[in-house]
């Protein structure tokens, strides 16, 4: 190698260096680089090759089983726009079955195969399963219309290749995906998604019928360790959750609808079931689906008192465990984190901050050396001590919940995020479109990546909004609406009670009205106070956004918010905000990803932002 | 990962590593110029951190500056290296139990890190990242691959190779047939 000639072929002679590059490339960005060079063509196909995943219109997230050092991490999910489209959007597997097959000559090793909601006949799949030689687990959703007799064809064609299967059927009414089971001798892990009590004890007698007839029965029923149940979250009925106890096998149940994935929706599929309903009804479905039941209060009861029993009990006895957050304020999902503040019941001596901190951060990690070593149940700890407010992090092994702890060490500084969970409670309390309100904004902000992910990686800043923030950001509006009072009024009860304004607007025409308000705000100079429900002058102009602490006047809640992220806030609201002044438009647009695209082709027209009329 | 204990409780360790940063050591690039940079942030480099730590720091402070040999390692690309575990070198290390790593891997460049790559001299930039490599510093050579990304998706093959640099060897007929092949996953052309 000559270090002077040629700099540029530097890059090109290390395959290595190529390699790290193209670690950020998808596949299908990948495979149009084939052409660049020879060494390109190399890389591409060793990339090609390390592959293990695939999945064609999967919504269904996998946290585990998937293959380790992947090149596309967790699932490949190739878009679906380079596959033919049927009429229903669902792909169509008969016409993309060319591309299908040379994508399965060209990722040889693909051992995890999803496929979800498709078009096809029988010959056509089972040709594509054919070319997917190395697969082990497959994930299928959406057979319909095959016999019985093609169904076991197609569990003969699997049975010496597949030791995991999953199993969708809820979404047809009809299905016979239960024929393949008995002709797969390999199967050792089975997971089978249902919506209906009966449908399973039905599907089972079919089961156990072939179990006991059929030939390969009896290495079937040896390796077969897991079969997990799962319900699904309620679409169009109220659902049960079902269970089958089999002796014989071991039976694993997860709680698949609770995961710890913040999943997103999947746009086309709730489309097909919401296309001739009205956009109330979707809404309805978007924040009761999301809403917890009793089982998830329990739980997290459960837990704080179990950490209080052991907490409090031994080092800790002048103090309480108090939850606050999420679960508190009524906005809780069952994926809700679960905050708590250990705080003096009686207020102690005053120290100086610097000692404060030090003896916080004791405190802190003697409670997670005590709960980490001695108390079952709790894992991945994680101390953060360096925050502004130090606090540790676990989860519950036993229900996907992580914890954050924090302390509060005197009485008089009782927690901030405790009366804001305490107002917010009041507030969600006053008019049932607060909840809907703030759980459907949520819910959009999280569909365009506009909010804090779950598992953030709590080491590095977050330039983008908190839920919190958010969920502040709407308490203001809704201050304005005079549907919630200004948080100083709950804070000390004045002799001017507050009267809430019994309003009759639609939850959904609030959110309009919220794009609104925040388009129309000059963040340039104005600051929002929660506290007062006003806006005043902004200290710091330079900042994107200012929101005054309630509990600090002088301090921004969202000091973190950079002006990359709070830009794009802004222009998906217009975006949304466009949809929604269209006459008769579906919900379901606003939560689409690829809200542009579609608002074009039917014929909204986005405007961008009117810059000028911000500076006015 | 063996570090991962070190980072669980921080403390200590932060100031630590604040105060090694004031130690300075010296690194040769393999052009000859040598320039110093702080401790902690030249221990960015796994192979400065391996370095240090087989001759122990003292050594290394008082000693002979550390001889980075590859030829990717010019004057410029050391000094634009120095800048950056220089300005990165206080990063709180990753929580691999917390990370999603499809996240990482979507996640968009700081707006620092961002302006830093962005340099117009494409030798350098191939400098710069080729050096990070050879010296292991993880998160610059993520920043460099990143921005190189950005800059190739969704290009024709014939603009990736002016913008790369880089000749084409394959035949007329060897081009076509690949392209037969797989046409319709083209961005373009």
């Amino acid at each position: 190698m000559n270090p002077k000639t040629e700099t540029f072929q530097k890059i090109i002679l290390n395959s290595n260096l190529i390699l790290k590059i193209f670690s950020y490339l998808e596949i299908h960005e990948l495979i149009p680089l084939e052409r660049v060079c020879k060494q390109f063509q190399k890389c591409v196909n060793y990339c090609c090759e390390q592959q293990k995943t695939l999945s064609f219109n999967s919504f269904i997230t996998f946290d585990q089983n998937l293959p380790n050092n992947d090149v596309i991490p967790f699932l490949y999910a190739f878009p679906i726009k380079y596959l033919a489209i049927h009429s229903n959007r669902n792909p169509c597997l008969i016409g993309s079955k060319e591309r299908i097959l040379w994508l399965a000559q060209k990722l040889p090793n693909i051992e995890f195969l999803s496929i979800s909601h498709f078009e096809t006949n029988f010959k056509t799949l089972y040709e594509i399963l054919k070319a997917f030689e190395s697969i082990e687990f497959l994930s299928i959703c959406g057979i319909k219309h095959f016999n019985d007799q093609e169904m076991r064809q197609l569990g003969q064609l699997l049975s010496g290749r597949i030791i995991k299967l999953l199993v969708d059927c809820h979404y047809e009414h009809i299905s016979n995906e239960i024929e393949l089971i008995p002709e797969m001798t390999r199967l050792i892990k089975l997971n089978i998604f249902l919506n209906e009590r009966q449908q399973i004890s039905v599907q089972f007698q079919t089961s156990d019928q072939h179990t006991a007839r059929h030939r390969s029965s009896p290495s079937m029923a040896t390796q077969l360790k897991f079969i997990t149940l799962n319900a699904c979250p309620p679409v169009l009925s109220a659902n049960h959750k079902a269970g089958d106890q089999r002796e014989e096998q071991k039976e694993i149940r997860e709680m698949t609808s609770r995961r710890r994935d913040t999943y997103q929706l999947n746009v086309n599929y709730l489309r097909q079931c919401f296309g001739n309903k009205s956009n109330e009804e979707l809404m309805l479905y978007l924040v009761n689906g999301k809403h917890w039941d009793e089982l998830d209060l329990k739980l997290r009861f459960y837990i704080v008192s179990q950490l209080e029993q052991y907490v409090c009990q031994s080092h800790f006895k002048s103090y309480q465990i108090l939850p606050f957050g999420s679960s508190i304020a009524g906005l809780g999902t069952p994926n809700s984190d679960l905050d708590l503040v250990l705080v003096p019941k009686v207020s102690g001596g005053q120290m100086s901050r610097e000692e404060d901190r030090v003896k916080l951060k004791t405190h802190l990690n003697l409670i997670a050396d005590l709960l980490q070593y001695s108390i079952p149940f709790y894992s991945h700890f994680s101390r953060i001590l360096r925050a502004r407010i130090p606090i540790v992090k676990f989860g519950f092994d036993l229900a996907p919940i992580d914890i954050d702890l924090s302390i509060e060490l005197s009485a008089h500084s009782v927690h901030s995020g405790v009366y804001m969970s305490a107002f917010l409670n009041y507030c969600v309390g006053l008019n049932p479109c607060v909840r809907d309100l703030i759980l459907l904004l949520r819910q959009w902000a999280k569909q365009h990546k506009l909010l804090k992910p779950k598992n953030w990686s709590t080491h590095m800043v977050y330039n983008g909004f908190t839920s919190f923030q958010l969920t502040a950001l709407v308490l203001y509006f809704l201050q304005k609406q005079k549907i919630v009072p200004p948080m100083r009024q709950f804070l000390t009860p004045s002799s001017q009670a507050f009267i809430p304004c019994a309003t009759q607007t639609s939850t959904l025409d609030l959110l309009a009205q919220f794009f609104e308000l925040v388009l129309t705000l000059k963040f340039d100079w104005e600051a929002i106070s929660i506290l007062n429900g006003t806006t005043y002058t902004t200290p710091d102009p330079s900042l994107p956004i200012w929101m005054e602490n309630p509990f600090e006047t002088e301090l921004n809640m969202c000091r973190n918010i950079q002006a990359v992220k709070f830009d794009k806030f802004l222009e998906t609201i217009q975006q949304s905000l466009g949809i929604m002044k269209h006459k008769d438009y579906a919900l379901i647009d606003i939560f689409d990803k690829d809200m542009i695209m579609n608002s074009l082709n039917n014929g909204y027209k986005p405007s961008r932002i009117d810059v000028e009329g911000l500076f006015d | 990962m063996a570090d991962n204990a070190d980072h669980i409780d921080g403390d200590d360790n932060e100031d630590v590593r604040a105060q090694q940063n004031l130690i300075k050591i010296k690194l040769k690039s393999s052009e000859g110029g040598i320039y110093e940079c702080g401790l902690t942030a030249a221990k960015m480099s796994d192979l400065v951190k391996n370095m240090v730590e087989s001759l122990g720091t003292d050594a290394v402070v008082t000693t002979e500056p550390i001889i980075l040999g590859n030829e990717a390692v010019t004057d410029a690309a050391l000094k634009k290296i120095i800048e950056w575990v220089e300005f990165h070198w206080d990063d709180p290390p990753v929580d691999h139990d917390f990370e999603d790593e499809k996240d990482r891997r979507n996640e968009e460049l700081s707006h620092w890190d961002k302006q830093f790559i962005d340099v117009d001299d494409q030798a350098l930039l191939f400098d710069v990242i080729a050096a990070a490599n050879y010296m292991d510093i993880k998160g610059l050579v993520e920043v460099g691959a990143k921005h190189i990304c950005s800059k190739i998706r969704g290009k024709s093959c014939q603009e990736v190779r002016e913008m790369l640099k880089i000749t084409n060897d394959f035949t007329a007929e060897e081009e076509d047939a690949i392209h037969k092949e797989n046409a319709w996953i083209y961005a373009k052309d």
